[in-house]
């Protein structure tokens, strides 16, 4: 458990350093095509290889890992804030809010997430500004619902009552005693949604309604690469290879963290093994 | 249009279904009763779900469909038509959406068979000397199951975002194909029409899964 997490964190902490870094630490220049060396295979002038406009697929991998980052964090923020703005809310006050947010977040529940980010893609257009809108409007609904059942758990408690009971006014209570104590299970959904948001924006990427050329990202490079599938397979590995790894980096925190709130789950009396 | 596109959709995501329940059910039931091996299991299923589907689907295009050509790497042949091609064209796609739905299994039922193996009714049978076999496919998997097909049906949106994605790689002549020509071709009706119906489908697999439920446990009241 512990390990899993200290490794899970050190990879993302690695990846996170690689991606921040990128601009410094990159071989070439993302966006300079080298008609010289158009397509060629991984090798020494070129770690993983060039792309059919001869540029330098691991700058182009390791700068698509900041736009990656730059979604992730921009898009998991903005749903948080505001989904757990909102759920917190609802669920402190009830009445017509909590009303409104649970029939608003049951419709938007209706639609698949990636589908939902597709739609809105399509209606918002691509760009790096509109893929984490609607990443983080597909992501609202998740949010808002986990903040307004723990807050509804959480202001029945004898410490939100004492606050109430030394006349403490409800702006007080709601973002200085019940927010910081259902802070911990929204982070850790802030952690696996950040993974789903890497997902799905190479999702959108890859279906031409997320980043546009010649802005390098993930999902964008794969799209690519389908073209050259028999010629030059290197230009599917690595993209992929970076999404799944830091895909996996957050998937693996989060359930650290999970675990690390929940004991009840990894234990278990039962091991027929041992009888 | 819709209708036309409904029925490849609906072969390729209960196909893909079928196959992960087959796998990742045992599979889970194993990860749950067997705690040594249970971190690799679940290692493996996170790796899956980690992994984006259409990487997956290419990589399956490289290797079954470029290095060793025994499967077309894209295309839709009606079964009517021509049943042997109709299958050897639905392999790789139902493959490649089974892999995610399968590890997305496992997990949902290690989790629910850990739960319902906590249960006194469970230490009773193994005191009064029933097989470990018959204590955990007879008495836990009889509660863990009502478990796992709720929780299943919840995922059935991951699996009907995977379509999507999945359709498009392989030339899937779906909804999820044709919600993303509609968007690339900024044609908004159409879009409009295959997502509501892929949300219909959504919410009748979770209403499904409701009713399946009150069947299934008869704690739960029908009203």
């Amino acid at each position: 458990m512990r390990t899993q997490g200290k490794a899970a964190l050190a990879l993302v902490l690695v990846l996170m350093a690689l991606a921040g870094l990128a601009p410094w630490i990159a071989p070439h220049d993302p966006n300079l095509p080298d008609f010289d060396a158009v397509l060629s295979a991984p090798g020494q002038s070129h770690l993983f290889g060039t792309d059919p406009l001869g540029r330098d697929v691991l700058s182009r991998v390791l700068v698509a890992g900041r736009v990656a980052l730059i979604v992730g964090v921009l898009s998991v923020g903005a749903s948080l804030l505001l989904g757990g703005g909102l759920g917190l809310m609802a669920g402190y006050t009830g009445g017509w809010l909590d009303v409104a947010v649970i029939a608003v977040t049951d419709v938007m529940a209706a639609f698949p997430a990636v589908l939902l980010a597709l739609a809105l893609a399509a209606v918002l257009g691509p760009g790096l500004f509109n893929v984490t809108l609607a990443i983080a409007i597909a992501n609202l609904p998740i949010f808002a619902r986990l903040a307004r059942s723990q807050t509804r758990v959480v202001r029945e408690l004898g410490y939100v009552e004492t606050r109430r009971a030394l006349g403490f006014g409800p702006l007080s209570i709601l973002f200085g005693t019940i927010a910081p104590n259902i802070l911990p299970p929204l982070i850790t959904q802030a952690c696996l949604l950040f993974a789903s948001s890497i997902l799905m924006e190479s999702y959108l990427s890859f279906l031409g309604v997320g980043l546009q050329p010649p802005q390098a990202s993930w999902g964008q490079m794969l799209h690519e690469a389908t073209g050259f599938l028999d010629q030059a397979p290197w230009l599917a590995w690595f993209p992929g290879c970076a999404i799944t790894l830091s895909v996996l980096g957050f998937n693996l925190l989060g359930d650290a963290m999970a675990e690390s709130l929940d004991p009840r789950d990894v234990l278990s009396d039962f091991d027929p093994g041992r009888n | 249009m819709l209708a036309a596109a409904l029925v490849p959709t609906a072969i390729l995501a209960i196909s893909a279904m079928a196959l992960a329940i087959m796998i990742g059910v045992p599979a889970g039931v194993y990860a749950a009763t067997h705690r040594n091996r249970a971190r690799a299991l679940s290692f493996l299923a996170l790796l899956g779900m980690s992994m984006p589907s259409f990487w997956l689907g290419l990589l399956q295009i490289l290797t079954f469909a470029i290095w060793l050509p025994v499967f077309p790497a894209s295309g839709y042949v009606p079964f009517a038509q021509d049943p042997l091609g109709h299958l050897s064209h639905l392999a790789l796609p139902a493959l490649t959406l089974a892999a995610a739905m399968t590890a997305i299994t496992l997990r949902i039922t290690q989790t629910a068979m850990l739960q319902a193996l906590r249960a006194p009714h469970v230490r009773t049978a193994l005191a009064k000397g029933l097989s470990v076999r018959q204590v955990v496919w007879g008495h836990a998997f009889l509660t863990a199951r009502i478990t796992v097909l709720v929780q299943l049906a919840v995922q059935a949106g991951k699996l009907l975002g995977g379509v999507v994605v999945i359709e498009t790689v392989f030339g899937w002549p779906g909804l999820g194909k044709l919600a993303v020509d509609a968007v690339l071709a900024r044609d908004y009706p159409v879009l409009q029409g295959a997502v509501l119906v892929m949300a219909l489908a959504f919410i009748t697999l979770n209403l499904i899964a409701d009713l399946a439920q009150v069947l299934l446990d008869p704690r739960v009241q029908a009203r």
